[in-house]
């Protein structure tokens, strides 16, 4: 990993954080989880100097 | 014609005098002093070295770049040269700046071949690498004379009108740095090879497969690490600011980022993005951004983060760097440039990056 | 399985009454040919020119390169899936019209990077394209016709176009045969490294109106799981290009350098089990999945000693390239890996987009990004006009008729090529 210590896998490259796919409210619902996850990374601690990847399920 | 050459020296090999006189100021002669009379030599017939200019090292030392521009430039450009040498400067701290900052100044104003020499610790290396050929030397005025001697044929083949066959896919000419032995300005370009990539690929997996000794054609550099940042104790408290290289950036780009290799960033007021924006960005299908930029940036979400009171606040400004096959170098600097205005501005506590 | 590839080499083309070849001039009727495009209810009309080296021909709006090619004694076999009935490619015999190209332009399009070709000028100088004899086909819709899937009516007629070509050549001798004859259990090939290509035939990132190209016997593999074929099916019609340039065209597979080299090798030096398509992927999980997947066959179905593993064009493709490699190296397979450095500022170090410690043999494909200034007046234009807008990565606006205009090499027809082609290296200046 290049210089990052907390990475988010979005959702795909033309939409990182939403689904265009997906009708506004479930898209709403999913841009609000990715951004919670965020939050909660953030509040997360560092162990050890390794990089912590997530991917929302 | 004779091409026409000015050579730039310092107080020292201009002979006007040791350390004593490095707060000299500028001097001109109008024919080939010290190093200069070694490289009218070398050049040879088809060259005339019609001035020398001088200059003290300290005088130079307190702003490089404007005295070139400002004192050194008029008094070259009055000789009309085709050509511009400066130093060698080996490893003098403040000679090869000097030498770098003359070289650009002519380069920039003149459009002329431009080359010094330095060794590549030198501090004039980093600063003009990339807008100057440096020839590479070591830390020992006593290379002079083979020094010199590279300096020539390296100017000889920019000069030259050349008429064989290009070996690039641009067309143009360009010296090889490992034959004229000049310290590479970061420049990447196509050339055509003996063999087809096709061939190559094979012949060095058989060698891989087989044990033997095989030769990668790059080498990746391997970052350097740094501490993991502290984590957020209150995220009630927190203000967050966003960062994208996904290319959303202004209705009209005002900043002419590019769709490719852009190497420039900036932080827009976002309410004013969100509003009336466009993607500077061909790595990928746009529209569902173009539909709406929360896509890549959750503005939104975020905003009814503060109103809930989950989140302290969101910045107003949205740091934005197109980033399409671009310079990984370069996005690391901008990135250090961002989290200087951010700490001077005081308004950030963390930064959600997003990527496409 | 055998493939007999026979060559028969065009130097001219000219109009005639009847479509043939002789002395290695094609010869066209151009009404026939009309007839075989227009075939095709949702193609308007189309613009039949020729171009040959040396003219001050600029060809615009180019989405497709072909070679044309026809299977000789089978009926409705080519291109299986797109033009042809299913059936696997790479058997029994081909004839090929060896120095001839279709172009497909497509001037209705509302793409912005769109591919060209100059028959005389500079970039003519760096693409073997320009030395090909053309024949220009510029395509219109019909009301029928929509946008995206026109792309395919067009690309399919002009496939149609050089199998109508090259039949025609039938009875001209022949002037040189390839075989191309291998299987993994070949006396000759025991013993040898087994050796494979992972063939990275596609990248959903640039789809176009969110539509993928159908790239692997007519259909598209976006999403799709690794699939392996046998080497002659790559080069027999099994793949066909994008709807645009993307350094990468139908020719390029038809030719396809790599599989053509590990071809010749078989038997010889190593035994060229078989290639592995696979797409690269925008999500995170098909990624994983699909390097997974390609590292097991590689490994335990394939029983690979060592693999290339070639990249479709983009910045992203490289993160697949580095998981792919990662996984076949840490199941036991050798890689020889491609990068594609896509800017022209820095060093090579700073602009390869994987740094894996496992991936120490990495093969310098060239860039074909890399933006170039190219003068050329050209006094005729096919597939467009001199108001033709050529994209600039720059968004500095700039025309056909421009004397000099400024282009990312890639939109230049076959200038630079990801099946390994050309004679090309990124070097640092």
């Amino acid at each position: 990993m290049l210089g990052v210590y907390r990475v988010l896998v979005g959702k795909a490259v033309p939409h990182p954080c939403g689904d265009p796919k997906l009708p506004p409210e479930d898209e709403h619902k999913i841009m609000r989880k990715y951004m919670e996850k965020a939050l909660e990374m953030l509040q997360t601690e560092i162990v050890d100097d390794t990089p912590i990847t997530v991917i929302l399920e | 014609m004779a091409k026409r050459v000015v050579v730039f020296l310092n107080q020292f090999f201009g002979q006007i005098g040791g350390e004593e006189m490095a707060s000299v100021g500028f001097s001109v002669k109008d024919e080939p002093i010290g190093p200069a009379v070694a490289m009218k030599m070398n050049l040879g017939d088809e060259f005339e070295v019609v001035g020398t200019v001088i200059a003290g090292d300290e005088y130079f030392a307190a702003a490089p770049d404007k005295t070139a521009e400002e004192e050194g430039l008029p008094l070259v450009e009055p000789f009309k040269p085709d050509l511009f040498l400066a130093g060698p400067a080996f490893a003098a701290g403040r000679y090869t700046v000097s030498c770098g900052a003359m070289c650009k100044a002519v380069s920039k104003a003149l459009g002329i071949p431009v080359i010094t020499a330095m060794d590549p610790d030198a501090p004039g290396v980093d600063i003009y690498k990339k807008d100057v050929y440096i020839v590479k030397t070591g830390n020992n005025a006593r290379e002079m004379p083979k020094t010199v001697k590279k300096m020539c044929a390296l100017a000889k083949y920019l000069c030259a009108e050349h008429t064989e066959k290009s070996n690039m896919f641009s067309l143009q000419y360009l010296p090889d740095p490992a034959e004229f032995d000049y310290i590479k300005m970061d420049r990447l370009y196509n050339i055509f090879t003996e063999e087809t990539v096709a061939k190559r690929s094979v012949d060095k997996l058989l060698q891989k497969v087989r044990g033997e000794k095989y030769e990668t054609e790059v080498e990746p550099d391997r970052f350097e690490t740094f501490p993991a940042p502290e984590a957020i104790k209150d995220m009630s408290k927190c203000r967050i600011a966003f960062a994208s290289d996904g290319g959303l950036v202004p209705k009209g780009n005002p900043d002419k980022m590019l769709t490719r290799s852009n190497l420039k960033w900036k932080a827009y007021d976002i309410e004013s993005l969100y509003k009336d924006y466009e993607v500077a960005h061909a790595g990928y299908f746009n529209d569902y951004v173009l539909e709406d930029p929360n896509r890549l940036a959750p503005l939104n979400i975020l905003k009814e983060f503060v109103a809930e009171g989950k989140l302290g606040g969101v910045s107003d400004l949205f740091y934005s760097m197109p980033a399409c096959t671009t310079v990984s170098k370069q996005g690391t600097a901008n990135g250090i440039e961002m989290a200087k205005m951010m700490k001077e501005r005081g308004d950030v506590d963390a930064v959600i990056l997003t990527s496409t | 399985m055998r493939l007999e590839m026979e060559n028969v080499k065009i130097t001219d083309i000219q109009e005639a009454d009847k479509t043939h070849v002789e002395n290695g001039v094609l010869y066209i009727n151009k009404k026939e040919l009309e007839e075989v495009i227009l075939e095709d209810e949702k193609i308007a009309s189309v613009e039949i020119n020729f171009a040959k080296p040396g003219q001050n021909v600029r060809i615009l709006n180019v989405q497709d390169v072909q070679e044309p090619r026809c299977k000789v004694g089978v009926e409705n076999a080519d291109y299986p899936g797109v033009v042809g009935n299913f059936c696997i490619a790479g058997q029994g015999k081909t004839r090929r019209l060896e120095g001839a190209a279709i172009v497909v332009s497509n001037p209705t399009t509302r793409r912005v990077e769109n591919g060209l070709l100059d028959m005389n000028g500079e970039s003519a100088q760096i693409t073997p394209y320009s030395k090909k004899c053309i024949v220009s086909l510029t395509y219109y819709p019909s009301e029928l016709a929509e946008e995206r899937p026109f792309e395919e009516n067009i690309k399919r007629a002009s496939l149609r176009a050089g199998v109508f070509l090259a039949r025609a050549a039938e009875g001209a001798p022949v002037d040189s045969v390839d075989v191309y004859e291998s299987s993994p259990l070949d006396e000759k090939a025991q013993g040898l490294p087994r050796i494979g290509l992972v063939l990275q035939a596609y990248t959903p990132q640039f789809d176009y109106m969110a539509v993928p190209d159908k790239i692997i016997y007519g259909t598209a593999i976006s999403g799709m799981l690794p699939t392996v074929l046998h080497p002659n099916e790559v080069i027999d019609g099994g793949l066909v290009g994008w709807n645009a340039m993307k350094a990468i065209d139908t020719l390029s597979f038809q030719n396809h350098a790599m599989v053509r080299e590990m071809l010749s090798r078989h038997g010889k030096e190593i035994n060229f089990v078989g290639v592995i398509c696979v797409t690269a992927n925008t999500m995170l999980d098909l990624r994983m999945r699909c390097s997974s997947m390609v590292a097991g066959i590689a490994k335990h179905v394939l029983c690979l000693d060592g693999v290339v593993v070639e990249k479709i064009l983009g910045g992203m493709p490289h993160a697949d390239i580095s998981t792919m490699g990662v996984a076949l190296e840490r199941a036991g397979v050798k890689t020889a890996t491609f990068t594609t450095p896509l800017t022209s500022a820095g060093t090579l170090g700073d602009t390869i987009l994987y740094n894996d410690k496992e991936l120490d043999l990495i093969i310098n494909a060239g860039n074909p990004f890399e933006k170039t200034t190219f003068k050329f007046k050209a006094d005729t234009f096919y597939g467009g006009t001199a108001e033709t807008k050529i994209y600039s990565s720059e968004q500095v606006p700039q025309f056909a008729g421009d004397e000099q205009i400024r282009v990312e090499q890639y939109l230049i027809a076959g200038c630079q090529d990801h099946c390994g082609s050309r004679n090309v290296i990124t070097k640092e200046f």
